[in-house]
């Protein structure tokens, strides 16, 4: 579907807006307060509610009868392709999200700990409209909207048990939902009064199931040693894509090798009348429909944390990302720290890494995927009464890459990318 | 790439390194962070009374479903006026204490936290005198100067004022956050109470305490002892129900003679049966 939405299109849509639904890397989405303080290096603490997403081993550590827990969280994100239409005018994405990212409970059941998470692990809400003038030496006039929305939640139960003082196992299964909505319409504007539009839409429902399961260890006093493995199938995927489009741009004399000026065969042709290409002629909708099952990686996390008092803890974090058929392996580290600086207060702070899962780009080739290594810094704060917590949070995910906005055009943009994301959440025990 | 088979050996191969490498069991207390581990009763007591108050209500209306009242309230006023000089020389005399008398031949006496306290027909008419009252209100009194029930049920806190209502708005306003803690508080309270009991520990903490309590006011301590072997020896009681709730009587009394004689053994105290009588009389003794 990738390669039919490139050919057809001027801007391509594999450049992505970034804020949170970004297949191009996998930590988008830090699920819960304290683990997004501590910059996603969580695997090894893991005992509040949002440990029934990042490793349900550690949930058993809880210390509270009744958890649970919520968080709100706002994203902005912009990602600048610079220089794309020359003349150094930059194309600029924005997306913004607000949404309760994150919902768990858990409590003691049959020796251990039951719970049930609701987690948001990627969203996006892009709601854009650009114009640009003279672009190019025919263009005159470019339009373009954008209204996408996708968004993939889990949700489901989680079941921790301790086997002895030191060793903790934890099971968490999540039913994977991902829905998506894209809305693209374009028009341009060239010289000698012509044309060209596309409209596409594009539904996508999908369905699976991602297995967690995690370990907790402690070999030793104050240090703890987490795993956890995770793998999500998709078993039924809906995919309903449209491209409407019209064009009064002479068709090329020779389709396979057209000249400047003329419509590139694979651009939005006028109508083959069979012998003839016909300029002007409004295109039916050309339908793709796919039921084909996207694949996801396996992704291995370990941890280790020192809890170095009760007001100190130190943790960190390596996530393996294995290899698809469209994406390469990944390695992301985290480091985090979180201080008490009293009873009632705490502060957190961590750094990662969010590297792109896709080839680095190289010169003479078209419709690359970008590739943009990202960092990420977080920092948190939270107020304890005797049995809640409220957390205010911050968090920046940044970095500079490369991409290739324009389909079927070999030239390179250089992108910096920025998200902000700001989040509140509450956690009480009961 | 790595397929489902690959997947599962990761897997398998973990799990059995992990558990076979057991050589050092650690304690896990090491994550208890200092906001989790502060000393309940320390701080923020004003809220904290206010939402032990509150569940404290509701239990002692859940009990009064199970127990009806005994339709004396001059017995009821004396109890209370009891339970109130007792209160003033416990850990905790801001507590409002309020003490009636059920209708009910069983022997059982019931505190809730805030400071409601219930005590059987049953149990009235084993006593002997005000300071065997006393020394069983001083029990339960010593429950709720203790917080153990509250320490049971693991509440920490109220969330009273603004903290409640940010609380309340990430929540999405569904419930007010105090009273979804006092609502799933006060089932699990109960089942304490009536049916579970606290600990033996919290139980042998009371006695002890009870026998401070009864010194300090002005009763003879020792009534307490009196009165638990008069029960031990009682053989029309259900002392199966009591046993499930507290320590075997005979280890109880073991242990507060010890504490008596190596304390308490030199300090005489008052009995009062004349006024324990008169109240007691209309309702208990006829």
């Amino acid at each position: 579907m990738r390669k039919f939405l490139n050919r057809v299109t001027l801007i391509s849509l594999c450049s992505t807006p970034g804020v949170y639904a970004d297949n191009l890397h996998y930590t988008n989405v830090i699920i819960g307060d304290r683990a997004n303080g501590l910059a996603g290096a969580y695997t090894a603490v893991s005992d509040d509610p949002s440990g029934l997403f990042h490793n349900p081993a550690g949930i058993i550590y809880s210390g509270q009868n009744n958890i649970s827990a919520s968080v709100n969280a706002y994203n902005l994100a912009t990602t600048t392709y610079n220089n794309v239409f020359g003349g150094g005018e930059d194309y600029i994405r924005e997306s913004s999200a607000l949404l309760p990212n994150f919902f768990g409970v858990a409590q003691p059941l049959w020796g251990g700990m039951i719970g049930f998470s609701y987690a948001v692990t990627d969203s996006i809400l892009e709601d854009q409209d650009s114009e640009f003038f003279n672009t190019g030496p025919t263009t005159e006039y470019f339009n373009l909207n954008i209204n996408n929305n996708d968004s993939t939640y889990k949700v489901g139960p989680s079941y921790a048990y301790e086997i002895s003082d030191s060793l903790s196992i934890g099971a968490t299964l999540y039913l994977h939902v991902r829905s998506k909505e894209t809305i693209f319409n374009q028009w341009i504007d060239k010289v000698n009064n012509e044309y060209e539009w596309n409209n596409i839409y594009d539904q996508l429902e999908e369905k699976g199931i991602q297995p967690v399961i995690g370990l907790m260890w402690s070999p030793f006093e104050s240090i703890s040693l987490g795993m956890s493995i995770r793998k999500t199938t998709i078993f039924s995927t809906t995919q309903n894509f449209q491209h409407t489009c019209t064009s009064n741009i002479p068709a090329p004399t020779d389709p396979d090798n057209p000249v400047s000026g003329e419509q590139d065969i694979t651009q939005c042709q006028p109508e083959f009348d069979g012998t003839n290409f016909v300029a002007g002629t409004v295109r039916l909708p050309g339908k793709f429909e796919s039921t084909e099952n996207r694949e996801l990686p396996l992704q291995i996390n370990f941890g280790a944390a020192y809890f170095a008092s009760p007001y100190l803890l130190i943790s960190g974090d390596m996530a393996y990302y294995g290899e698809t058929d469209t994406a390469e392996s990944v390695i992301n580290l985290s480091i985090g720290a979180e201080y008490y600086i009293s009873d009632t207060w705490a502060v957190r702070s961590g750094l990662y890494t969010n590297n792109a899962n896709t080839p680095e780009l190289v010169q003479g080739r078209v419709n690359q995927l970008e590739h943009i290594n990202l960092t990420g810094l977080s920092f948190s704060a939270s107020r304890f009464t005797r049995n809640s917590s409220i957390t205010v949070g911050v968090g920046l995910n940044f970095g500079s890459g490369e991409a290739q906005v324009l389909a079927n055009n070999t030239a390179i943009q250089d992108v910096d990318y920025l998200s902000t994301l700001v989040y509140v959440s509450s956690s009480y025990s009961y | 790439m790595m397929n489902n088979k690959k997947f599962y050996a990761i897997l398998l191969a973990t799990l059995l390194s992990v558990v076979l490498s057991q050589q050092i069991l650690a304690s896990q207390s090491f994550r208890d962070r200092i906001s989790k581990t502060r000393n309940i009763g320390t701080e923020e007591i004003k809220d904290d009374t206010i939402i032990e108050v509150k569940i404290g209500q509701k239990i002692a209306a859940k009990i009064l479903t199970k127990y009806p009242l005994l339709d004396n309230s001059d017995l009821n006023k004396y109890l209370t006026v009891i339970g109130r000089v007792i209160a003033a020389n416990s850990p905790r005399p801001e507590l409002l204490y309020r003490v009636a008398a059920l209708d009910s031949n069983e022997v059982i006496s019931y505190s809730t936290p805030g400071g409601y306290i219930f005590i059987s027909k049953g149990a009235l008419s084993l006593m002997k005198n005000e300071a065997e009252l006393a020394a069983m209100l001083a029990h339960e009194i010593s429950h709720i100067s203790h917080h153990h029930v509250m320490q049971k049920l693991n509440l920490q806190s109220s969330e009273a004022g603004t903290e409640a209502t940010i609380m309340q708005l990430i929540s999405g306003g569904a419930k007010d956050v105090s009273e979804l803690t006092i609502s799933n508080s006060v089932d699990q309270a109960e089942n304490l109470i009536l049916n579970l009991g606290i600990n033996h520990r919290h139980e042998f903490e009371a006695d002890q305490s009870t026998m401070w309590i009864t010194t300090i006011a002005g009763y003879d301590s020792s009534s307490y002892i009196n009165f638990l072997e008069r029960v031990n020896r009682t053989s029309n009681i259900n002392k199966s129900d009591m046993l499930r709730t507290h320590p075997p009587l005979a280890k109880r009394i073991q242990t507060l003679r010890s504490f008596y004689d190596r304390n308490l053994s030199t300090i005489k105290g008052e009995l009062i049966e004349e006024r324990f009588n008169f109240y007691t009389s209309k309702s208990i003794k006829n």
